[in-house]
């Protein structure tokens, strides 16, 4: 008797009939439309990552009051950041100015390429502008170069962290040390050493090929346009060098402020 | 930042295999990183701090004070006729004797009261305002004097006081002022900025660790404590080894930047990523702690290799580029040499230090669970563990999370300044002198050479004695002298032969104890892991023994020519393979054979065959074949096989149960007897479902086509107004005894008792006394002639907890019958059915039993149009008349919805919950009703059963899908959220069926009315050939719909 009950259940129903199919049909099948099981769409996720950390009750309170805020947050942010650029500005100046080392490095030559900038910008001003706002212009272009750069580029603004920014900025403040303090034998020596060293910060720090080609590309602006000034190779590479860096320090500064948090 | 070049992953993996080696050993790899950083340490503090050194003569000397005052002293010979004072040094003295050797000493008698009168003294040379000059043969001076007044002057040694630490720092404070003012504005801005972004990455370092992982304080000390040897290693690797000293100035204003730039960033990723991955994935089989560091390491360690090599490179070409500037050159290869012993030291120390972290999370977590297991009524739980549960929470309140990590700060901070003091103290005399402002060697004053000088008749040798000073005793010197004293009998007696070496060995027997205790926690939670593969290795072998001894046995009675043709299965297990002999009978023994070699305990020795025909010969019980045979799974095989006779059932021969690759272990003795195999259901998964802002993907094991699908538009829906909002409103699982008193009054009187204060008191004290989780919430009572119900209700931990809660029941109504007073009352049953498990009750309804939870979510009502392609009116009409009105007139409790049941039983069923507690757990009112044109809908579960750890949760598909949510076992800090947390996911995957059916329903009946409408309207403009199948889907759909309501 079991025997013939397990032939039963093991009978091979291959020939499968509409009624057949009909009965063995999960009931729940006839009550739905067709494509509840055809539902090919990833949409369900979209919808899952716009409800993520959001409670339903405060969706529906908030969704009035949200525009607003995020505009008043959007013009603190922006005032920030250009008081934050400004400020970096006017202090990367003062640091050129420092900057100088034992031999054909004299103190206020490295900031000659930004004083330029600084004329040309009352210049056209009519010298409305002060100079300590013009610096901090300065500091804002700069700043907003990078990331203009990367969306010209077609890619998103990448973002970095407060930490990294802060150690760019400590690898600066070294190099300025080092070639203050240091007993050079020539400027070239300096200079040079501050050129490679330039090339392993940008591989330290950053690596995109967007950051090298801007930092090449300001040092040759520098150098261009203070060649005046110029009396020896190694000048000419401390503007390289200077420039350099300050772009990949503006462009870590640029991209902390206007890069695409995740 | 991404990699440069990808073969620095490849690069990596040798470092990554260093460091599972080091994690494999941490505790011997901590010690010797540790030790060789101390030697590197000693030996490089000795060339800054010239004044100190590690000689004989500081560690073997008798070192009495009178020894160091002669070594102190400056020794002027007068040669007689010569009449010219010439200094002599320690050792001439010493080789020499001098017919007349003085000692000069200067006693500063120093007081803020000038009126003290001073004390007399003999041999007082020279005598003005508060010095005297005492000429003596020997160098002892008395402790303590007493002048006239009756002031006690005590001798203070000029070094000896805690004082010269005020004074040391002063001075130090003063030249570092004297050279800032020296130095260029600038750069000490610079300098100051570099030490304060070091102290922002140091604190980063900590705040981060403690964001990042759970480790507050360990973690980030040990990277510290890792980067300072890397330093100690370097130095002295660059000024003993390859003697390219570096200054201390560079080295001050160097490190910062250096710090700074390197950063602590890797290895907060490396702990992050480690202690992640253990809270994320758990511990599982494949992984142990060093393979998981190993794999940490493979992918965090690309970026760390980058950046460090990097920076060597950056240092290294540096100093070769710069090679005349010495100062410079030998910063950077120093550099260089600090960054690659970084790397080392990641790879090695910190790996350890991450490994042995790790180690202890795991036996941590294990202990834990099998703690909670036991609870769960598998092993005995006395009240003796309660009791210590309970004196180490009250401890817990005590020492609050802020105070411990500033105690351990404190005695990280004490250790490090009592090493600096120790310079300064006297013992390792003379030290730090080079700091300090140096005193200017005395010289052999006037009175002396004018004196002694003229009358020269023979050689005198006058030693100069340093200052020594007297002061007014005062209760502040005493207490000095006594700290003084204790450190310094301390140091010295660790300076004994004898205890040096008692000292040196206990330190061996502390760290081999380590090692020791490490390896048996290990041993403890390995079983999962290690344990399991020796089990594998041991069946095989077991098997190829079996194997053999089949295969005598084949060759003594016949040939095995079967063999070629049943291909040797891959299985670990051999047992689960069909052997050769299968269809040779002539293989099995005589069955009174089989019977003595089974009395004699052989049955492991017999073949397959040979045991099942035992259990069919009615030899050998069914339920006896695990305990036989000693392998699950073999009883498995032979259960079928003998099954397949005694009840004439050959499918059980076939595969069409599935038996194999099944860890029956686990199985034995906790969820299943008797076992043939086990059935395979098909598991789908609905999500993600955003409940409380967090998604969930649901598993649910069902055979029923279309259920996933259609919870799956649910959630959809749900998701779309913004997630499921959840509230547990109570958690309480219960049990019912009853029991019975000979009279009525008795047992009313019992059940006012037990209604009393005193009475619930009484009851949960006994009750908590017998877990660690289960504490008693209430007692309800009901009377019932002379039969009395008590509902005990209890919180159970993560567990579902019935096994916990009859323990206590047990133990409570054994209390009530010989402690509390009522010894007339005799137990009928431990379950009254006034619990109510596994039955249909109206208490659950009504009190709850479990979790009671209520979900809810708000659809907007373009999403039930769209997706649900229902309408807003039409669902919550649907919904009164057949989930209340229908659920009513039917006489229903706890049935008011559309198939609560159907979701909950399958998540049940793929998470290794209890299926037939499905009968209250389904206890479920849907609620829908519009808002502002939304849907707002909300299901209330009052009597959700569900448990995170025993039961079919142990079994590892189950556990696994347990993970996939995130609650397997027991919570780590709160015993109890895990299962709550699940009781609300199913609350919600309810939810979601509940909207998904309804709306459907609701929809059909629209589709009905629609075609209806239709038809009417325009029945000759409709084609002929698609009007049949619409009229079938709509036939089923109604037949369908039918179906369902009835």
């Amino acid at each position: 008797m079991a025997r013939k009950k397990a032939q039963m259940a093991n009978g091979n129903y291959s020939v499968s009939s509409e009624s057949i199919s009909n009965l063995t049909r999960p009931q729940l099948y006839g009550i739905y439309d067709a494509d509840i099981t055809h539902s090919e769409d990833a949409e369900v996720y979209e919808e899952a990552k716009k409800s993520v950390g959001k409670f339903p009750e405060d969706m529906i309170k908030r969704s009035g009051a949200h525009g607003q805020r995020s505009m008043l947050q959007r013009a603190t942010h922006i005032l920030f950041s250009l008081t934050f650029l400004g400020v970096a500005g006017i202090s990367y100046n003062e640091l050129s100015k420092q900057l100088h080392d034992n031999h054909e490095l004299h103190e206020e030559f490295a900031s000659r390429p930004l004083a330029l900038g600084v004329e040309i910008c009352r210049t056209l001003s009519f010298g409305v502008v002060p100079t300590w706002m013009a610096y901090a212009l300065e500091g804002v272009l700069f700043g907003a170069l990078l990331p203009l750069m990367d969306t010209l580029w077609g890619s998103p603004v990448r973002t970095t962290t407060f930490t990294s920014f802060l150690r760019s900025t400590n690898a600066m403040l070294g190099v300025a040390f080092g070639i203050r303090k240091i007993e050079w034998s020539s400027s070239l020596q300096a200079s040079g050493a501050w050129f490679l060293l330039n090339i392993v910060l940008w591989m330290f720090f950053d690596g995109t090929p967007s950051m090298l080609l801007g930092c090449l590309g300001i040092g040759t602006i520098a150098s261009v346009t203070s060649y005046r000034d110029v009396t020896e190779f190694s000048q000419m590479l401390y503007f390289m060098d200077f420039y350099f860096l300050g772009l990949l320090l503006f462009g870590k500064l640029g991209r902390y402020l206007y890069g695409h948090r995740a | 930042m991404p990699l440069l070049f990808r073969q620095f992953k490849s690069l990596a993996k040798p470092f990554a295999y260093i460091s599972k080696l080091s994690a494999r050993q941490p505790i011997h790899v901590i010690l010797i990183t540790i030790s060789l950083a101390a030697v590197a340490y000693l030996s490089v503090v000795r060339s800054y701090f010239n004044g100190w050194q590690l000689d004989t003569k500081s560690i073997f000397a008798g070192n009495s004070d009178a020894d160091q005052l002669q070594d102190e002293c400056i020794h002027y010979l007068h040669a007689g006729d010569a009449g010219a004072w010439t200094k002599l040094s320690g050792e001439e003295v010493a080789s020499a004797v001098f017919s007349e050797h003085y000692y000069l000493t200067q006693l500063d008698f120093k007081s803020h009261n000038r009126t003290l009168s001073l004390p007399e003294l003999d041999n007082v040379v020279v005598e003005s305002n508060g010095t005297k000059f005492v000429l003596q043969e020997n160098l002892t001076l008395p402790k303590v004097l007493h002048s006239k007044d009756g002031t006690t002057w005590t001798l203070r040694p000029h070094r000896f006081r805690l004082y010269d630490i005020k004074n040391g720092i002063i001075s130090t404070i003063s030249t570092l002022l004297g050279k800032i003012q020296d130095a260029e504005m600038f750069d000490v801005f610079i300098i100051g900025t570099a030490y304060v972004a070091m102290l922002y990455t140091v604190a980063g370092l900590f705040l981060e660790m403690r964001k990042k992982t759970e480790s507050k304080f360990w973690i980030a000390l040990a990277a510290i404590v890792g980067s300072t040897s890397a330093l100690c290693l370097g130095l002295y690797t660059s000024q003993v080894l390859l003697e390219l000293p570096v200054t201390a100035l560079s080295l001050i204003e160097g490190i910062p930047f250096v710090v700074v730039i390197v950063g602590f960033n890797h290895k907060i990723r490396l702990a992050s990523y480690l202690l992640n991955y253990l809270k994320k994935y758990g511990f599982s089989q494949k992984y142990d702690a060093s393979e998981l560091v190993f794999h940490a390491m493979c992918e965090e360690g690309a970026r760390l290799l980058q950046d460090h090599l990097l920076c060597i490179v950056a240092f290294l070409g540096c100093s070769l580029y710069a090679h005349d500037l010495t100062a410079l050159r030998n910063f950077c290869i120093l550099a260089s040499l600090v960054l690659f012993y970084d790397l080392i030291l990641t790879c090695t120390y910190y790996a350890s230090v991450l490994a042995l972290k790790l180690e202890i999370n795991i036996i941590h977590r294990s202990t834990i669970i099998k703690e909670t297991l036991e609870e769960d009524g598998v092993i005995k739980s006395t009240a003796e563990s309660v009791s210590v549960a309970e004196t180490q929470s009250k401890a817990s309140i005590l020492t609050s999370n802020t105070s411990v990590i500033l105690l351990k700060l404190l005695v990280v901070i004490g250790f490090i300044s009592f090493n600096f003091y120790s310079f300064g103290a006297r013992w390792t005399y003379q030290t730090f002198s080079a700091l300090y402002s140096k005193p200017s060697d005395p010289v052999l004053p006037d009175f002396i050479s004018g004196s002694l000088g003229k009358s020269g008749s023979s050689s005198v040798l006058i030693s100069l004695v340093p200052a020594q000073y007297y002061q007014p005793m005062k209760v502040y010197f005493q207490v000095e002298d006594l700290i003084l004293s204790t450190l310094r009998y301390v140091s010295v007696s660790i300076r004994d032969r004898f205890i040096s070496k008692l000292v040196l060995f206990a330190l061996v027997v502390s760290a081999s104890i380590n090692i020791y205790l490490l390896n048996a926690g290990r041993i403890h939670t390995e079983f999962t892991a290690k344990q399991l593969q020796k089990l594998n290795k041991k069946k095989s072998s077991a098997a190829s023994k079996q194997h053999a001894t089949e295969k005598t046995n084949g060759k003594s009675v016949a040939p095995a020519p079967k063999k070629p043709i049943s291909p040797p299965l891959t299985s670990k297990s051999s047992s689960e393979e069909e052997s050769e002999s299968d269809l040779d009978e002539k293989t099995v023994r005589p069955l009174e054979t089989l019977a003595e070699i089974m009395k004699s305990g052989g049955v492991k020795s017999m073949n397959n065959r040979e045991v099942a025909s035992l259990v069919v010969g009615g030899k050998l019980p069914l339920y006896a074949l695990e305990k036989q045979l000693g392998d699950t799974t073999r009883a498995v095989v032979v259960r079928r096989r003998a099954l397949a006779r005694l009840a004439d059932a050959p499918v059980l021969e076939t595969d069409r149960l599935p038996y194999r690759h099944y860890d029956y272990d686990r199985v034995l003795g906790a969820c299943c007897e008797n076992v043939i195999g086990y059935m395979p259901l098909p598991v789908g998964v609905i999500g993600p479902l955003v409940i409380d802002g967090v998604p969930y993907h649901i598993p649910m094991a069902t055979t029923e086509g279309c259920l996933v699908a259609s919870a799956m538009r649910g959630c959809k829906a749900i998701n779309a107004g913004g997630g499921a909002t959840t509230v547990l409103t109570k958690d309480g699982m219960t049990r019912g005894p009853c029991v019975r008193f000979p009279t009525l009054a008795r047992a009313g009187a019992c059940k006012i008792w037990l209604d009393s204060e005193e009475g619930q008191n009484r009851v949960k004290k006994a009750f908590n006394s017998t877990s660690r989780f289960a504490r008693l919430q209430h007692c309800q009572t009901a009377l019932a002639g002379d039969l009395l119900f008590i509902r005990f209700r209890t919180t159970t931990g993560d567990a579902m907890g019935m096994n916990m809660i009859s323990k206590g029941v047990e133990f409570s109504l054994k209390q009530m019958v010989e402690e509390f007073g009522w010894d007339d009352m005799s137990i009928v049953s431990v379950s009254g059915n006034y619990c109510t498990d596994k039955k249909p009750a109206a208490i659950n309804w009504i009190e709850g039993r479990g979790k009671s939870v209520v979900a809810e979510a708000i659809i907007p009502g373009d999403v039930v149009r769209k997706v649900l392609k229902s309408d807003v009116k039409a669902l919550v009409e649907l919904n009164i008349s057949k989930n209340l009105i229908g659920s009513a007139m039917a006489g229903s409790v706890g049935g008011f919805n559309a198939h609560a049941a159907n979701l909950l039983t399958a998540v049940y069923l793929a998470l290794g919950q209890d299926p037939a507690q499905n009968v209250e757990s389904s206890n479920c009112i849907t609620l829908m009703n519009e808002v502002n044109g939304d849907l707002k809908i909300s299901v209330s579960m009052p009597s959700i059963e569900v448990g995170t750890i025993g039961g079919g949760t142990i079994l590892e598909p189950q556990s696994a899908m347990l993970d996939l949510l995130g609650v397997r076992g027991p919570h780590p800090t709160a015993p109890g959220d895990n299962a709550r947390q699940l009781a609300k996911v199913v609350a919600c995957a309810v939810l979601a069926g509940e909207l998904s059916l309804c709306s459907a329903l609701a929809a059909g009946h629209l589709v009905q009315s629609h075609m209806i409408l239709n038809r009417g309207k325009s029945t000759p403009a409709t084609p002929a050939t698609p009007a049949t199948p619409q009229e079938g889907v709509k036939r089923l759909k109604e037949g369908a719909v039918n179906c369902i309501k009835s």
